[in-house]
């Protein structure tokens, strides 16, 4: 793969020199053509933000393999039982009736890069003027020994939201008093770096609701610390004294494999047995961005931190948890803020539509319990070399009620204005 | 909160922006509209929908479409001054200056709630 990348990498960088000296692709027949490749948090925000603010200058094709889109955000509160399924589904429908959108409800099996075309898996071929690369990410289903897609049938992952969010709420709500739950968290850099803790929190509150405090849940983490360790740490002592149990590489020493025969996790340290494994794998891009050759030896797409353009190739750029994205941290709301980044520089390219200095912004609220929700959150800009933090906050431990809860309240406004943001 | 503070400060904060500018964003200036730039402002104003509903929504993040802008650059100015409270808020105008302050000011005066 990499061989093949360099070659392409210097394939195009000739054909950039060429680009730059008439930015604007003004076709001569017919409009400039924009076609979106994955209808998620980064998807949806580029193909709805494009068709919008260009009023129709701009085609606007947005491929997306499943009709209805379960939001991974939020999908541990629909673990914890404060949302339903539903309210973390949504369809295009408003994207292709209100925005003049083509929504593909396709796979998408490859992109010809030399055509500036997508392959769909039927065969028949999608031209772009300018491609956005939204895939998310994709698991490293063999980087926990014994793991493998068959497997996330018995010990779920639940990190792309969908069949396997409901199968690990159907299991996590047959977990008795007395029963442990195993985590298998993800190495860096992965999606939504708070959420294995939110997750967990949110297993704990189903068994303490039910009574079940003699249950418990076991993080094993091949990482040394981890996003709002100290509110999370707090927050279990405070809301589920020995429920949790949190596990560092100096304590296991090692994940060396699990085993969906016997619901097992070895470790250095032990074998830990759980009446429901969680594992969460480590995650690199999309596989189609690593087939197109965007990806570089980290299994991620390197961006230019000013526009997210593939440094790889001037016609695509790459949003979302698939990118490179510097000092942000994948999430559906950097996604989102990556999104309209791309969609003005993109606009600027097709279009004389003005360019403005690149903005990035990020939120990620966390659920501890009811009413207990903690933040963390920055604004960054593009330096040199990367998207780099301008300023940050945090929530900070021992902060009064009123303010978690205010949290709370905030992250579901949140939840209604981004699905809008993306959905239409 | 007072608009001494927020002219002080924010000039502290923005030492290259004109005195007569800072007059036009004054909320004591009288009604007169900031002299931002509406384009830039509808680009800024992207990031402001992730977490603010484009329309006028219900919820504890409030509606900010057709805000005068007189209130809407008051309402950030006592962010980024510290005399309101809000991590995010504070976050979020700690890196706009009074151009950007204007510029949102601008455009989301021009919209009207849906």
């Amino acid at each position: 793969m990499l061989p093949l990348s360099r070659r392409r990498f210097g394939l195009i960088s000739g054909a950039t020199l060429a680009g730059l000296a008439a930015p604007n692709v003004l076709r001569a027949q017919g409009k400039p053509r924009v076609v979106v490749l994955g209808g998620g948090a980064g998807g949806g925000t580029a193909a709805r933000q494009i068709a919008k603010d260009s009023a129709g200058a701009i085609d606007v094709t947005l491929i997306e393999q499943n009709a209805r889109y379960t939001t991974c955000f939020f999908s541990n509160l629909y673990l914890g039982g404060f949302r339903d399924f539903d309210s973390i589904t949504h369809g295009y429908d408003k994207l292709a009736s209100g925005y003049g959108i083509k929504v593909v409800n396709a796979r998408a099996a490859a992109v010809d890069r030399d055509a500036k075309q997508v392959v769909m898996a039927d065969g028949s071929k999608v031209p772009y003027d300018r491609l956005v690369v939204s895939p998310g990410i994709d698991l490293i289903w063999d980087s926990v020994p014994g793991y493998s897609e068959a497997a996330s049938e018995t010990m779920p992952h639940a990190w792309k939201a969908g069949p396997q969010t409901r199968l690990l709420k159907a299991r996590l709500d047959a977990v008795e008093n007395g029963q442990q739950i195993v985590m298998v968290a993800p190495p860096n850099p992965y999606r939504c770096p708070p959420g294995p803790y939110e997750r967990a929190s949110m297993m704990a509150h189903v068994l303490k609701a039910k009574g079940h405090t003699g249950a418990k849940v076991v993080i094993l983490d091949p990482k040394p610390k981890f996003s709002k360790q100290g509110l999370f740490a707090e927050g279990w002592e405070k809301h589920y004294p020995g429920m949790v149990e949190w596990y560092g590489p100096d304590v296991h020493g090692g994940i060396k494999a699990v085993d969906p025969a016997s619901g097992t996790v070895t470790t250095d340290l032990d074998t830990f047995k759980g009446a429901l494994v969680n594992v969460i794998p480590a995650q690199r891009a999309g596989t189609i961005a690593a087939e197109a050759g965007l990806t570089d030896a980290s299994g991620f797409c390197p961006i230019d931190p000013n526009s997210m353009r593939s440094k790889a190739d001037e016609s695509i750029f790459v949003v979302g948890d698939a990118s490179i994205a510097g000092d942000m941290p994948k999430s559906a709301f950097s996604a989102n803020s990556q999104a309209k980044v791309a969609a003005m520089a993109v606009r600027g390219d097709l279009t004389d539509s003005r360019v403005f200095p690149a903005r990035y912004s990020n939120t990620c609220w966390s659920l501890i319990a009811p009413n207990d929700d903690v933040k963390v959150g920055a604004q960054y800009t593009a330096s040199e070399t990367k998207i780099a933090s301008a300023s940050s906050f945090v929530s900070q431990t021992g902060e009064p009620a009123d303010l978690r809860q205010h949290n709370y309240t905030e992250s579901l406004s949140w939840y209604e204005s981004i699905t809008a943001d993306i959905f239409g | 909160m007072t608009t001494a503070g927020h002219l002080r400060r924010a000039l502290l904060a923005v030492p290259a922006v004109p005195v007569l500018l800072l007059a036009e964003l004054s909320p004591a200036s009288g009604p007169a509209a900031p002299a931002g730039d509406p384009v830039y402002g509808e680009y800024l104003s992207t990031q402001c929908v992730t977490c603010h509903h484009s329309g006028a929504s219900e919820g504890s993040i409030p509606p900010i479409v057709g805000l005068p802008p007189s209130a809407f650059v008051d309402a950030l100015l006592s962010y980024k001054n510290g005399e309101r409270e809000n991590q995010v808020m504070r976050n979020v105008t700690s890196t706009l200056g009074l151009e950007e302050i204007s510029a949102l000011a601008a455009y989301f005066a021009s919209l009207s709630p849906n």
